[in-house]
């Protein structure tokens, strides 16, 4: 028995132990790293009311469904690849200039939208053209607060909106999938309407690169593509803008998009839709549900032809 | 049929009912059977290409399990509208992709049936029917075109994929008759 009482397996090994304050070192530098990820992260949580006026009391999506499941062409057309892909999306000195047809002419950084504007949470349905819909928290404010501030002046008619443009780190727009950069637009009517909103989060966080984060448009009653991700230019124009669907697609994807389940898709039916996490179809409601709200934008006008 | 039915069957069932990460699930394996319907199809095409074909049992096995994975494809589609007989008739009538859907389906059924021995008896001609293996190809093509939005990545795909099996048979072909 030897005098110390130790055995073999009891000994740290010598090249540990010559390595033992780079091994503490590096174990330090490791939770200050995570720690730093911690306060700098999207995870950050963002001050805001509770809408109940316009909001659904609709058993919401989970966090998961609405992050892991989306259109979001710019990143990959699969259902997940705008998840998988999420990172190649580069958000930083994110800026939207707001011009066209308005007394003043702005540029916005993306910290702006979340400061300079009355953050609400608005749960809202979305329905998607390919016949599934969701019930989302979006946490934004409303549109009408942009078309205050910029002005405009008596020519502009319509909001032209347009998206990221970065061929380089987008794998969607390395292939010609879509006229890039990604456009939609709205009449100043539609703009003005309480229910349109521009998100900057959900769930009470900062909106996943995924979602069209930093800045992105809601308009409830349309279906999904009309509400564009990722904006980097808002401008006030006379004349209705090309959006990049009815390019694609003239006589499928009109301008208006108005979510109607009388008016089919030339190939597909729009009277029912799945929301997801249900089995079973459910009836398509005529402008999403929102019909009280949206139906007088519409009077007088043929929905067949101006789908 | 155990190796290439079942067996795919088995981990396709448990894969889609044990990830969490499928979010809209019947959509997904609808597409996926869809897919996977074709994928065999193509192994069908390709396997008398091999030079040293030890695979004529197999060929017929991924036939007509291309046949059952096309059924169960249909199938699905059928529950999914909740077994609703107008939504389904409006949709054969007006609904470009259904038809070209239905069109693969029926003609997949004469080779079916012709695939064993009982028919192939009465029915000398077999392998003349089973031409029509390229129309069935074509309107699972067209099928796919017609619901596509704007990306058309897999339909160039599968039809390169269709180009090549042709030319390599016409060179095989020429090749033989040399």
């Amino acid at each position: 028995m030897s005098k110390y009482c130790l055995k073999e397996n009891h000994v740290t090994d010598e090249k540990l132990f010559n390595q033992r304050r780079a091994i503490i070192k590096s174990s330090l530098a490791f939770s200050l790293l995570t720690f730093s990820n911690l306060l700098f992260s999207n995870d950050k949580k963002l001050i805001f009311s509770k809408d109940m006026k316009y909001s659904t009391n609709e058993e919401t999506n989970t966090f998961k469904q609405i992050t892991s499941y989306n259109n979001f062409y710019e990143l990959g057309s699969g259902k997940r690849d705008p998840m998988m892909n999420a990172e190649k999306l580069n958000t930083d000195d994110w800026t939207v200039s707001i011009d066209g047809e308005v007394k003043n002419k702005v540029t916005l950084s993306k910290d702006d939208f979340i400061n300079k504007f009355p953050l609400e949470e608005r749960i809202y349905r979305l329905r998607c053209v390919e016949a599934w819909s969701m019930v989302v928290p979006w946490i934004g404010f409303e549109l009408s607060h942009i078309i205050k501030l910029a002005e405009p002046t008596y020519k502009a008619k319509f909001i032209a909106f347009e998206s990221v443009y970065d061929p380089e780190n987008l794998p969607g727009q390395k292939r010609n999938i879509l006229a890039w950069p990604y456009r939609e637009g709205l009449r100043l009517d539609e703009a003005r309407n309480p229910l349109t909103i521009l998100s900057v989060g959900l769930y009470g966080r900062i909106l996943p690169n995924q979602n069209g984060s930093p800045i992105r448009l809601i308009v409830p009653w349309k279906y999904g593509f009309k509400s564009i991700k990722s904006i980097t230019k808002i401008s006030f124009v006379e004349k209705m803008p090309d959006t990049s669907w009815n390019l694609e697609a003239p006589n499928e994807y009109g301008f208006y998009s108005n979510v109607n389940p009388y008016v089919s898709h030339p190939r597909w039916s729009q009277k029912r839709e799945r929301r997801i996490g249900e089995f079973r179809k459910r009836d398509t409601l005529m402008h999403n549900g929102y019909a009280e709200h949206v139906a007088h934008l519409y009077e007088g006008m043929d929905l067949t032809k101006n789908f | 049929m155990l190796n290439i039915f079942l067996l795919p069957l088995a981990i396709l069932t448990s894969y889609i009912f044990l990830d969490d990460e499928i979010i809209n699930k019947t959509s997904y394996v609808i597409t996926l059977t869809g897919y996977i319907a074709l994928v065999y199809l193509v192994i069908t095409l390709s396997l008398p290409l091999l030079k040293n074909n030890n695979f004529k049992i197999k060929t017929r096995l991924f036939g007509i399990s291309a046949f059952y994975f096309s059924m169960i494809h249909f199938i699905l589609y059928v529950i999914d509208n909740s077994y609703d007989l107008t939504l389904i008739l409006e949709d054969a009538l007006f609904r470009n992709y259904i038809i070209v859907g239905y069109l693969a389906l029926l003609l997949l059924i004469p080779m079916y049936l012709t695939s064993f021995q009982y028919f192939k008896d009465k029915i000398k001609d077999w392998k003349k029917l089973h031409k029509i293996i390229y129309m069935v190809y074509f309107f699972i093509l067209a099928h796919i075109y017609f619901i596509i939005k704007a990306d058309y990545y897999y339909l160039i795909l599968f039809s390169s994929i269709l180009l090549v099996i042709i030319i390599l048979k016409r060179y095989n072909f020429y090749k033989l008759n040399e």
